[in-house]
């Protein structure tokens, strides 16, 4: 396709652009409007809000602009897209126009007030930039609030916190879903730690893997019909795959060493996990068909929790340098490599689905961190010891 | 006491079996070794494999089934608690300073055969939840494997990890890490 490039500038804020306009037909409904390089941002103004919620959600509309990163909130004048929204008994009507006033879209979403706004900004996310917006995020988490670890779930942004389990025992490792319909997680509840996996839609659990010794770390396979665990049924800590409602388990290693923190390649073919055959822990990479290995090297010999990112091209992991645990990127084809926090205590991280942002506990506080910025923003919530955040894709 | 009968009975035909098994053995265990070696995680130059030979004997010793294992939440860790064994940080290897407390378990273990073991693996509170799972799993087992040589058997030795969650002192400074890094022997009760 062939594009035409114009540079603007906008005055008081030194953003500069790419506008990148559709010379021919729009055949492609995601065509980014805008190309955004690096860490630029597309000034958005809120111009309306109505119904009986105009107030807050004047405010979530906001905040889901900024948390963003690809997106700012400036006023009217200066912007290059508005959005209004009004609320009502069936949802929201959301509406994007651009700075001449031309409107770009204006959709019903059929859900309760908040939940369709996240959905609005996310498509006015992906109409602008034609990057998948993360308003709608939700996250999985563990807290260990009440006394005791339990999985809890909320919004991104951190409303709706609801308390899923509360079997005052020890639970572990919540992981969504493809679909986030259903979450897997470890949990004490028999006295030993076992896979259960929570059925969201029906409110309903079961436990899908208790073998003898340990069974954790469960990691949904991206069609969602498999689970990669650690078990140690054999005598050992290995990877195994299992169906995801149960069944015997495939084993895919054999080490003297501990294997854990299963995470699948988006195409389903490769698992990434870490190993400590060879000492200390490391990131290594199985196909599940072959069962061929290869180590993915990193700047430090203690690496863990990788997760791939949703669009294959990166790992992000918890990694010890000078003593401290931070989160680190690595480019998985030239494996190059980037820490992107300081302060240590840094556990923990979990891609949202722009392959951009990556929520983190530290401290027992979650984090929402921009890859591309480096800043990093606390998800304000009432609960303390928060820690293992997944957020769904 | 009526169990005692049929029990002898039974290892009377389980020697049996075993004789019969041991006949087997050869070419079980040559074919084993070849499916292991195509099985083998590290690829064709055997990097990071297992050493073949005598190691695979204790390598895979499978668990008891639970129902044969001690209940956890009724565990008793108090009764062997001079025997707890500690580790380095990151590491499952059963320091030399810490062998002769299994051998004191191996010994309260034959002097008591009707007693049941369950070791619960723990690390300190560094590294991340799952990795010390795993980690404490490993401790336990590595724990499990060394009494296995020691004489006493696989049946009677269940494990369970508690990674990071149940420090036995919740202060953060080496002398707590070094106490919570660590496996306990429990008693069935």
């Amino acid at each position: 396709m062939k594009f035409n490039r114009f540079l603007f500038n906008l005055f008081h804020f030194s953003v500069s652009i790419w506008l990148v306009v559709l010379s021919v037909s729009s055949v492609v409904a995601q065509q980014p409007i805008i190309v955004i390089e690096g860490s630029q941002k597309v000034a958005v103004a809120v111009e309306k809000t109505s119904g009986p919620n105009a107030d807050v959600t004047r405010r979530v509309l906001e905040n889901d602009f900024r948390m963003n990163s690809r997106t700012e909130i400036v006023k009217i004048e200066q912007a290059l897209f508005t959005v209004s929204v009004v609320d009502h008994a069936n949802g929201i009507t959301g509406t994007l126009k651009d700075e001449k006033g031309k409107k770009l879209f204006s959709e019903n979403f059929a859900d309760d007030w908040r939940r369709a706004t996240h959905r609005f900004v996310d498509k006015v996310i992906l109409t602008i930039t034609g990057a998948p917006g993360i308003a709608s995020t939700r996250v999985t988490f563990v807290s260990a609030h009440t006394g005791n670890k339990e999985i809890y779930i909320m919004d991104i942004d951190g409303a709706n916190v609801r308390q899923l389990t509360n079997d005052k025992s020890i639970s572990l490792g919540p992981k969504f879903s493809p679909s986030a319909e259903s979450i897997a997680y470890t949990s004490y509840k028999s006295g030993y730690p076992d896979v259960w996996v929570i059925d969201l839609i029906n409110k309903r659990r079961r436990s899908v893997s208790f073998y003898p010794g340990i069974n954790t770390a469960p990691a949904f396979s991206p069609d969602g019909f498999k689970l990669a665990v650690t078990l140690s049924k054999d005598g050992n800590t290995e990877l195994y795959t299992i169906n995801a409602n149960g069944g015997s388990p495939t084993r895919l290693t054999k080490t003297r060493g501990v294997e854990a923190s299963p995470t699948w390649s988006p195409k389903g073919n490769e698992i990434a996990y870490i190993s400590d055959d060879r000492g200390t822990p490391q990131i290594m990479i199985i196909n599940s068909d072959t069962r061929a290995v290869r180590r993915f090297r990193t700047n430090s010999t203690y690496t863990t929790e990788p997760q791939w990112s949703p669009d294959g091209k990166k790992f992000v992991y918890s990694i010890r340098t000078a003593g401290q645990s931070q989160i680190g990127v690595s480019e998985i084809a030239t494996t190059q490599q980037k820490i992107l926090t300081t302060s240590g205590l840094c556990e923990s991280p979990s891609w949202c689905r722009d392959s951009r942002h990556i929520i983190f506990s530290r401290r027992g506080r979650l984090y929402l961190l921009d890859s591309v910025s480096g800043e990093d923003t606390a998800i304000n919530i009432n609960l303390n010891h928060c820690t293992e955040p997944y957020s769904s894709k | 006491m009526n169990q005692s009968k049929p029990a002898i009975h039974l290892r009377f035909r389980f020697f049996t079996l075993l004789a019969i098994l041991v006949a087997c053995a050869v070419t079980i265990t040559s074919c084993g070794s070849k499916k292991y070696v195509e099985g083998d995680p590290y690829g064709s130059n055997n990097e990071g494999a297992i050493a073949s030979g005598g190691f695979e004997e204790i390598y895979d010793n499978p668990l008891p089934s639970r129902a044969q294992s001690a209940n956890p939440a009724t565990v008793d860790y108090q009764t062997l608690s001079n025997y707890t064994v500690l580790f380095d940080f990151d590491s499952f290897i059963i320091k030399s300073d810490q062998r002769g407390k299994l051998e004191k378990v191996a010994e309260y273990l034959n002097n008591n055969s009707s007693a049941k073991v369950m070791i619960a693996g723990h690390t300190d509170s560094r590294g991340t939840t799952q990795y010390n799972l795993g980690l404490g799993e490993r401790r336990s087992l590595a724990t499990r494997d060394y009494l296995i040589g020691l004489g006493v058997d696989s049946s009677r030795l269940a494990t369970i990890s508690y990674g990071e969650e149940r420090p036995a002192d919740p202060a953060e400074n080496e002398k707590a890490w070094g106490s919570n890094r660590r496996a306990a022997i429990g008693l069935a009760r």
